[in-house]
């Protein structure tokens, strides 16, 4: 068997047993939770009869294992059940917001790769000067900014006080509504690549190849783009992977924050008001990106670079 | 470097177009002092619409797009009259009096005491659906059936309905409710549509009749209607019985309204529409109101509201409001110590609640007993407690707890409000040896724990009303039939026979004088036995643009836009 496909073999049969993890996990959590859900749709005085008649039509009249049991086997059929308050199958409803989550995702890790990786290559390429000291230290910063407040900052900065974004989303004007959501989202990726790419450049510029193609001849630009540029953006291959996996997966406080209609927003809401059906198809959404995104990293780094054994 | 140059850009905005707050609003009206026709009411709320369906919506922000869209056959005086709790006559030309009577029961044939009530229908009132389903017209005649049929789908138990207990006294309810499957009926022999009469055929006197027909579940709907979009179809499709209906409704995003043309009120309203954004963040929604897109805010956080609170400039543009609620803590009464009310009274004389209402900057109202000012049955003679550690100490020292004790407080949240109150009650209980070890538990688990018995001996609760009658919040959260091992309203698990003799009479009492008293009679001997530390009553806080005019808080409906009017073009000031 060609390594490559008893590689992907190996890695769909684990991407399978770990979604089964996570979603088995969710599932605990959110039905071992001493919560009711029949007492947040009912209101505060139910009769007796309607809260068994819910229970009876959420099925939370089961034993836990019986629950699992139709959990499992409706995943199974590719149905991810009904929530309890949009009263609309959950599929539908992650449908409908996956794509304005997959904008904001993409973009976000657009914003990370166009800032993060040139700022990186230039601070390496003045190391120990001002721009690298002020690229080092603005970078830790924009890593330890928490995104509730980075974002209010935007909000307040670039929508309220300059007036030049809206302050939240606005129908009709999308472009614009995603430009501080997608910043805020990308504020700490642009941190983490540019410090990435910045070690990464450092460390390849003192390489012997480095030094053969300078001796050739080649112009700074060559040896930087060509060279240098190319190697060090590996790890960042790795880390677009996995960072648009996981903002794929809904991006929780960001589209809070600016009323992003995506999943992000969703899975609050679900947790709020214990959607068990809705906490579920998000997780099992967010999980998927992941394992997916893991997958073609690998596949991708190991085509990126010949050094990597499908092992 | 990310941060930094959001600092940066933070420190270039200074002194940009928005100007701060203690200038006071930028824009004022355009000058109108009689009302103007036309614009669009804009505001924000933090959280989502539950339903749409108005047999099953019940929580204050569902309700808020009902009462824009649906009458009833009593409502609410205007928002603008000095009585906003009195009620009048709506969809029906009348508000009947009980006449009481003696009739053949219609299924056993014996003859049963019954209270009637016949309600006369105006003449012209119609449902408007701009999309109505295949072969309906889009205004369409109400009639007394659509009345009928919307209480009977509140006591079905096929529509989960919050209300199905509020109308238990009408004629073959409880039959209705009973019913399993199709064993039993369908209609209630109560309720009789005839002509332009509605006639409800109470089988036991129920003075809170009239409010619980002004609340939405008793909204008229067709059960054609019903039919054609199923219960789950009705989250979020409705027919408009009121001053708007909806455009648009991207759930937990927006909500819009028009006004509609066929409203049979409709000089009365002055707005073109309304735009509700959903699920926005409350510093957000206060930027959005400073930065002009919304014309009215609420539920400020605590810095957002000491900045504007305190600016003169903004004075004329507050409003400040007492709402009709109860908030506190309850005591377990199945659990120790708590089984004991000198240890009850104690936590109540060794919380001070003039200092826990400091910390809601005039959001909270100190409370004596459960009933706040400015609802019917307020008794002001009320004995609480004061703030008296001493006398607390004394207490649990005659208890058997000179040493105090440990005890878990179960809180929600997060929010910084509870957080502040849990802070300054773990403060004051250990002034007197109680050493409180705060937890806090999110809402769905903290529900279901404190209506459980056994569960939370010491916990946050909460009560707002569902209409403005004493029995709503004595009767559901004190008599002992509402006691129970799970989903439990009383949660105290509280049981005063005397206090049960009170609220039943009270319960069937048609003479207003004689009904309150009953009522604060048993209000004092529950305050007597301690079974909540009854803290404070909200204050609500809200500020208005300049150019909304005629604007005020609602008690029951709060946010009531019905009335309102822009008064526009705005200009800056």
């Amino acid at each position: 068997m060609p390594p490559i496909v008893s590689f992907l073999g190996r890695r769909l049969a684990w991407s399978v047993i770990t979604l089964w993890f996570v979603v088995t996990l969710a599932f605990l959590m959110a039905y071992a939770l001493p919560a009711d859900p029949t007492k947040v749709l009912l209101g505060p005085h139910p009769s007796p009869q309607q809260i068994a008649k819910l229970k009876k039509q959420l099925c939370l009249d089961r034993s836990l294992l019986a629950q699992y049991g139709c959990f499992v086997g409706r995943i199974a059929r590719g149905d991810l059940g009904k929530s309890f308050n949009a009263k609309e199958p959950v599929a539908k409803i992650i449908a409908k917001r996956i794509g304005m989550t997959a904008k904001l995702a993409v973009s976000a890790v657009f914003l990370m790769v166009l800032i993060g990786v040139p700022l990186g290559v230039w601070a390496a390429l003045r190391r120990n000067q001002m721009a690298d000291t002020a690229i080092t230290t603005g970078g830790l910063l924009g890593m330890s900014t928490p995104t509730f407040f980075g974002g209010l900052l935007l909000l307040y900065v670039f929508g309220f006080q300059l007036g030049w974004f809206p302050i939240g989303y606005q129908k009709g004007h999308e472009l614009a509504s995603l430009v501080l959501p997608a910043f805020t989202m990308a504020i700490t990726g642009i941190a983490v690549y540019s410090r990435i790419v910045r070690g990464e450049m450092i460390e390849i510029m003192q390489e012997d190849y480095i030094r053969t193609a300078q001796a050739k001849g080649l112009s700074r630009r060559a040896v930087v783009v060509k060279h240098a540029l190319r190697n060090a953006l590996t790890p960042v291959v790795t880390m677009i992977g996995l960072d648009l996996g996981a903002l794929l997966g809904g991006a929780i406080i960001t589209e809070y924050l600016f009323q992003w209609p995506g999943l992000g927003r969703e899975a609050v809401k679900s947790i709020i008001t214990l959607d068990r059906p809705l906490i579920l198809g998000t997780v099992l959404v967010a999980s998927a990106f992941i394992v997916v995104a893991n997958l073609v990293v690998d596949v991708l780094y190991a085509a990126l670079d010949p050094r990597v054994r499908l092992e | 470097m990310a941060a930094a140059l959001l600092l940066a850009a933070a420190a270039a905005a200074a002194g940009c177009k928005n100007k701060s707050l203690s200038a006071g609003p930028a824009y004022v009206g355009a000058g109108a002092t009689t009302p103007t026709r036309g614009g669009t009411l804009r505001f924000s709320i933090n959280d989502g619409i539950k339903s749409l369906d108005p047999q099953v919506a019940y929580d204050e922000y569902s309700i808020y797009p009902l009462h824009y869209t649906m009458d009833t056959l009593v409502g609410y005086e205007k928002t603008m009259s000095p009585n906003a709790v009195g009620l009048i006559p709506q969809l029906a030309t009348n508000m009947p009096v009980a006449e009481e009577r003696t009739m053949k029961h219609p299924v056993s044939g014996e003859d049963i005491e019954v209270w009637v009530y016949v309600f006369h229908l105006r003449d012209g009132i119609t449902f408007y659906d701009p999309t109505p389903p295949p072969g309906m017209a889009k205004v369409r005649p109400i009639e007394p059936r659509h009345f009928k049929y919307a209480i009977e789908r509140c006591l079905d138990p096929d529509t989960s309905s919050p209300a199905q207990s509020f109308f238990e006294a009408i004629g073959g309810a409880p039959e209705m409710i009973a019913r399993e499957g199709d064993k039993g009926p369908r209609e209630a022999w109560g309720l009789v549509a005839e002509g332009r009469d509605l006639t409800i055929i109470l089988t036991k006197p129920d003075p809170t009749l009239m409010y619980k027909l002004a609340m939405k579940f008793a909204s008229p709907i067709e059960p054609e209607v019903v039919k054609h979009y199923g219960a789950d179809g009705l989250n979020a499709h409705e027919v408009s019985s009121g001053p708007f209906y909806v455009t648009s409704y991207d759930r937990d995003i927006r909500i819009q309204f028009k006004k509609n043309p066929e409203y049979w009120d409709k000089d009365s309203i002055y707005l073109d529409g309304i735009d509700m954004q959903l699920m926005v963040e409350r510093q957000v929604g206060f930027m959005k109101f400073r930065a002009r897109e919304t014309d009215v805010v609420d539920r400020m956080t605590v810095q957002d509201l000491l900045s504007i609170g305190e600016e003169p400039a903004w004075q004329p543009y507050l409003l400040r409001d007492k709402s009709i609620d109860i908030y506190g803590e309850r005591f377990d009464l199945t659990m120790k110590p708590f089984d004991d009310k000198r240890v009850r009274q104690a936590f109540n004389y060794a919380i001070n609640r003039e200092h826990l209402a400091q910390l809601g900057y005039g959001t909270m109202l100190p409370a004596k007993g459960p009933l706040p000012p400015g609802m019917p049955g307020y008794n002001p003679e009320l004995r609480g407690y004061a703030y008296d550690p001493v006398k607390a100490k004394a207490l649990l020292v005659e208890a058997g707890y000179p040493d105090g004790f440990e005890l878990d407080y179960f809180i929600t949240g997060p929010d910084e409000k509870v957080e502040k109150i849990a802070l300054s009650v773990q403060a004051d209980m250990a002034r007197v040896g109680v050493r409180l070890k705060i937890k806090r538990l999110t809402f769905p688990v903290h529900l279901a724990a404190r209506m459980s018995a056994g569960k939370i001996p010491f916990g946050l609760d909460s009560w707002v009303q569902d209409f403005p009658d004493p029995s709503n919040f004595l009767e559901f959260l004190f008599h002992s039939k509402y006691r129970a091992p799970t989903n439990a309203v009383n949660s105290s698990q509280y049981s005063n026979p005397e206090v049960d003799k009170l609220l039943d009479a009270a319960a069937v009492e048609l003479d207003p004088a004689k009904r309150t008293e009953l009522y604060h009679q048993a209000e004092q001997l529950i305050v007597d036995d301690a079974p909540w530390v009854f803290e404070y009553h909200s204050v609500r806080v809200e500020a208005r643009q300049p150019w909304l005019m005629d604007y005020k808080m609602h008690p029951v409906w709060i946010r009531d836009f019905r009335y309102v009017w822009l008064d526009l073009p705005s200009r800056p000031r």
